[in-house]
């Protein structure tokens, strides 16, 4: 027989059968209870993630849609691009600080007039004699079925097609087809319809197309009619080689005249930039060369450097507008260019 | 057929009570029958242990189903189920101590939860209590309701159940200096309120 303990003086309350009876059914009532809450927390945080998950998707979904449908009325980007649907289901993303709006166009035909910016078009597949047109500028576009982007800013206008085929018409000229990867580009004239017409730069005649038009003869002296296109080329690395600069100025100017359609025509363009404005220091005529050698479409390897020498061309002439259009357009195009730091800064400062 | 009497009337058959550890499996199974039967068998201990923890009938009670909500619903994670007793005696002794915590905090928040202070000696002590027990008891169940809800555990289940201090801390799941010190820090208030000062 074990000692008592003291627990054992101490009274417990009388535990009949109905006293066991009633705390069993307590007990028992409460772990339903608790059973039922524990099933409603899981329900509710099953619902929970559930719509985490749905408002997550929606989210994406919403990021992803595009824009409203546009209804043709003027629109402006301020400080942020915007997508838009057309009324066809075509896409529209249309840069900041853009201006759209609808243009008349024919029957079926859908007009976009680009006053300023920038815009990358996504048109749907047209039925046959439904056209898809977009101005910019005196530029016309005209659309097969594809994907193409189009900038109107203070330099003239530019085309570039990503997908797919477009016509491209200077004013009432002859329509030119563009296809995949290639660029036009048109310089602005007294006409253009720029939004922001601010220190415009002088018009410049002679809007282009994608081959370069034929210059009529140069007045330079020693210009001969007989010298082909290499004797020219010859003639210009000849006269580098003997500290010619002049002579080299000059061979370089009539190449790029006579032979607009020569491989070589953008390359000679850009050397005789570089000639004009780091050795005889003339930025206008650097300018006028690069200009042209922007109308014209350059080689793309050659184009980076051309933007980049004709904003600083326009720089040295106190063009500071047009030095600032093009070292944005420069960053536009090529943002992790060799210059784009050097670009930067500069735009930051202007 | 004639009925046959029984052999012997004196004879009761044997009934060997189905051992804990049978009846905790079939629970973890999700035997109702068995949950009931580790309820009704260890009940009376769990009462008793809870009123002398909370000597007020309404506070027993609800410790009472307070531990064994918490046993049942726990019951999958015991790993010695033969050991059932002694795993719910310690679910008794932590739902006590909660209770105590959340009435001391109750108290600190001034919603002035009521104290153990007016149970009646009489007949909490039972008649056979011999005098120095009694006198014990009484200087115990005294101080109770100034000491924090740890300290008061540990000195009734030391001074009222007789558990050594090992098992006090396998029971509160503390380590055996914490025990010491808890009971240390109770006896001191014990011995000023025994001495007649005032803590």
């Amino acid at each position: 027989m074990r000692a008592a303990r003291t627990s054992d003086f101490v009274n417990t309350p009388p535990l009949d059968e109905e006293q066991a009876q009633r705390l069993w059914a307590a007990t028992t009532a409460r772990l339903q209870t608790n059973a039922r809450r524990r099933r409603a927390a899981r329900r509710l945080a099953t619902a929970g993630v559930l719509v985490l998950v749905i408002g997550a998707g929606f989210a994406v979904f919403k990021a992803r849609a595009p824009g409203p449908t546009w209804d043709g009325r003027e629109l402006e980007t301020a400080s942020g691009p915007q997508q838009l649907v057309l009324a066809d289901g075509s896409h529209l993303d249309l840069e900041q600080q853009s201006a759209v709006r609808s243009c008349a166009g024919a029957g079926g035909d859908v007009c976009v007039q680009l006053d300023r910016g920038v815009g990358t078009f996504q048109v749907t597949k047209r039925a046959p004699g439904h056209s898809f047109f977009v101005r910019a500028g005196d530029v016309e576009v005209r659309v097969v079925g594809t994907r193409f982007t189009v900038v109107n800013d203070e330099l003239g206008s530019e085309v570039v097609v990503h997908e797919g085929v477009v016509e491209v018409r200077v004013s009432n000229g002859k329509p030119r087809r563009l296809t995949v990867g290639q660029r036009f580009a048109s310089q602005v004239t007294a006409a253009a319809p720029v939004a922001t017409p601010v220190a415009a730069p002088p018009p410049v005649p002679a809007p282009a197309v994608v081959a370069p038009v034929v210059g009529q003869p140069s007045p330079n002296p020693g210009w001969q009619a007989k010298d082909t296109a290499d004797e020219l080329w010859q003639r210009a690395l000849g006269a580098r080689r003997g500290g010619d600069v002049r002579g080299q100025e000059r061979a370089y100017d009539e190449f790029l005249l006579r032979y607009p359609a020569d491989l070589r025509w953008g390359l000679a363009a850009l050397e005789l930039g570089r000639l004009r404005m780091d050795v005889l220091h003339d930025p206008a005529g650097a300018a006028q060369v690069l200009e042209r050698a922007l109308t014209n479409g350059v080689q793309s390897s050659l184009r980076e450097e051309a933007l980049y020498r004709l904003s600083r061309s326009y720089e040295s002439l106190g063009r500071t507008e047009a030095s600032l259009t093009t070292c944005q357009r420069y960053l536009r195009e090529y943002p992790g260019g060799a210059q784009a730091r050097a670009m930067s800064a500069s735009c930051a400062h202007r | 057929m004639p009925r046959l009497a029984p052999a012997a009337s004196n004879v009761r058959p044997l009934v060997v009570p189905t051992p804990d550890l049978v009846l905790v499996l079939a629970a973890q199974q999700g035997d109702f029958a068995a949950r009931e039967k580790l309820f009704e068998r260890h009940l009376p201990m769990v009462v008793g242990l809870s009123f002398r923890l909370f000597p007020s009938r309404a506070d027993a009670d609800d410790l009472v189903q307070d531990a064994f909500v918490a046993a049942f619903e726990s019951l999958r994670r015991l790993k010695e189920p033969a050991a059932f007793a002694g795993w719910l005696r310690s679910i008794v002794v932590q739902t006590a101590q909660m209770r105590l915590r959340r009435r001391g905090l109750w108290r600190r928040l001034g919603f002035g939860a009521e104290n153990d202070a007016g149970f009646d000696f009489d007949t909490l002590l039972s008649s056979a209590t011999p005098p120095d027990v009694a006198a014990e008891l009484r200087t115990v169940y005294r101080v109770i309701d100034r000491l924090p809800a740890d300290e008061r555990i540990a000195l009734l289940l030391h001074r009222v159940e007789g558990w050594t201090l090992d098992e006090i801390a396998h029971a509160t799941d503390t380590s055996l200096a914490t025990t010491k010190r808890r009971i240390a820090r109770a006896e001191v208030v014990l011995h000023q309120l025994s001495k007649g000062a005032e803590p």
